[in-house]
């Protein structure tokens, strides 16, 4: 199909819906790196600076929501150019709450900051967050070049950063049996953990709502879920 | 399922299309303007025939009524049939044909004469009223089908071409519904029409199909979106693309109809 509208300021509008998308997830990812890095560093901060920083996030849903709204009223578009308009929308929720999960890192890491650290868990928290990081690049990537192959890359990705959740659940775990002091940190490390593994699921769906504009059908081949983290359990002490 | 219900179901499909069109070309002359459409209508739906100009759905449209009988270069070949039998045999009174194969024409197009004049005219030369008596209450029936009645009702004598644009259009439909046809034919009803007179057309099309078959030719896709059941996709006088109207314009099957109505060079 010949991409081009034969109005161009259609074009335009659509274009800038992308740019507004792009913007969004660009600052998100910055924000998650940093919130990771506050954490990994003890700095608050960076960590405040974060959560300043997640408004803008929220302002930018705003615009893709005006910027959408305006071209179905003003455009009426149809097919693909509708369903891509739909799934921007989606995707800037999706986004937003990638926002707030940093957001929450970071409001941890303030708190973290006045009880010992526990470094190790920390980098492993840092490995995870590389990760959901490329997947945010990758799905970015993916919905701008309307690259189902590479969506569904992301999609594959998400397993790892679940498996990691998993791991890292287990590796707390273990520390708070080792020493009851260590319930504060880790408690706290075990949601951090649990807001990148929900970042990795946001660009996931974000990779399906690309499938759905493109395809013009749910993706339902359906994901494998590998966050056992739900089912894990403390095992007793021996002490006992 | 049982067999005996999807027999049922299966017969329920094929009673329920009103006309058939298979294999359909045509011809003005030596040009070809529609290669082998095959279209069914269903009853009590409306169906509309987009696509850009020169695509030949208003050609296809007027051979359902066989209205293009009346251009000399005119050749058809396939088969067209209504309720089962073949609208081009020899045997078919075009007259009686029209009559059940009604027609909207793009511009409100009333005869001079008064509003009543106008809706009588057709009961009267078919003979579908014995009295006066019979032929006010055909008139009164059809204008308010036509949702033209409350507005009418005190000036019947005035002259047809007294209304507006939308009032003479729906003047028109009350006068191609008072000769009780089974299908109404529109060829862009509401090009001349103003959005709120379009609206009221719309409105009547889609309390009209209770009733009648309904084929509308429109260059509004919106219009098409809006009034339709079923969408038929023209493109160089090929039936490109047929379908439920929500699938053709969220999710069409061929680059040319996706082209068409997301507005991209085709």
């Amino acid at each position: 199909m010949p991409q081009q509208h034969i109005v161009k300021a259609y074009d335009k509008e659509l274009a800038a819906l992308d740019q507004l998308i792009a913007d969004m997830a660009r600052q998100v990812r910055v924000l998650l790196t940093e919130s990771v890095t506050s954490l990994v560093r003890n700095d608050d901060v960076l960590a405040q600076s974060v959560i300043k920083s997640d408004k803008e996030i929220d302002a930018l849903q705003v615009a893709i929501d005006k910027q959408a709204t305006m071209l179905l009223a003003l455009r009426q578009p149809m097919a693909a150019d509708l369903r891509t308009i739909i799934a921007s929308l989606r995707v800037s929720n999706d986004l937003e709450r990638m926002g707030d999960y940093a957001k929450n890192i970071s409001k941890r890491t303030i708190t973290l900051s006045k009880i010992p650290m526990m470094a190790s868990a920390a980098r492993s928290v840092e490995r995870m967050s590389m990760l959901a990081c490329a997947m945010i690049d990758d799905v970015l990537e993916a919905w701008l070049q309307r690259d189902i192959e590479l969506a569904l890359k992301v999609i594959h990705q998400d397993e790892e950063v679940d498996q990691l959740h998993t791991s890292l659940f287990r590796e707390i775990l273990t520390y708070m049996m080792e020493d009851p002091r260590n319930i504060t940190a880790c408690t706290h490390l075990m949601f951090i953990s649990k807001n990148i593994e929900r970042v990795g699921d946001h660009a996931t769906n974000i990779a399906e709502q690309l499938y759905f504009a493109v395809k013009g059908k749910a993706f339902n081949e359906g994901h494998v879920s590998l966050d056992e983290a739900s089912a894990i359990v403390a095992e007793q002490g021996s002490d006992k | 399922m049982s067999i005996l219900k999807k027999v049922e179901i299966g017969e329920e499909l094929v009673l329920n299309k009103k006309i058939i069109a298979k294999n359909v070309c045509v011809s003005y002359g030596e040009l070809q303007v529609l290669h082998n459409v095959n279209l069914e209508i269903s009853s009590n739906r409306v169906t509309a025939l987009i696509g850009p100009s020169g695509c030949g759905k208003t050609t296809f449209l007027r051979c359902l009524n066989r209205m293009n009988d009346l251009i000399p270069s005119c050749r058809l070949k396939g088969s067209i049939t209504l309720d089962g039998f073949d609208i081009y045999d020899k045997s078919v009174d075009v007259e009686v044909l029209r009559r059940r194969v009604g027609m909207v024409f793009q511009k409100p197009n009333p005869f001079p004469k008064s509003i009543y004049e106008n809706v009588a005219y057709g009961p009267r030369i078919h003979g579908l009223a014995k009295d006066k008596a019979a032929l006010d209450v055909a008139v009164e029936k059809s204008l308010r089908r036509a949702g033209l009645w409350d507005e009418v009702k005190d000036r019947l004598d005035a002259p047809g071409t007294s209304l507006s644009g939308g009032q003479q259009q729906r003047l028109c439909i009350a006068r191609a519904i008072a000769i009780e046809p089974e299908i109404i034919l529109m060829d862009e009803p509401c090009s001349a029409l103003d959005p709120i007179a379009t609206a009221r057309i719309e409105e009547l099309i889609h309390e009209l199909k209770e009733r009648y078959t309904i084929i509308i030719v429109t260059h509004s896709m919106q219009q098409a979106a809006r009034v339709s059941d079923y969408t038929a996709f023209f493109h160089l006088g090929d039936l490109v693309e047929k379908g439920e109207t929500a699938t053709i314009f969220t999710n069409p099957k061929d680059e040319r109809t996706e082209a068409y109505i997301t507005g991209r060079i085709g």
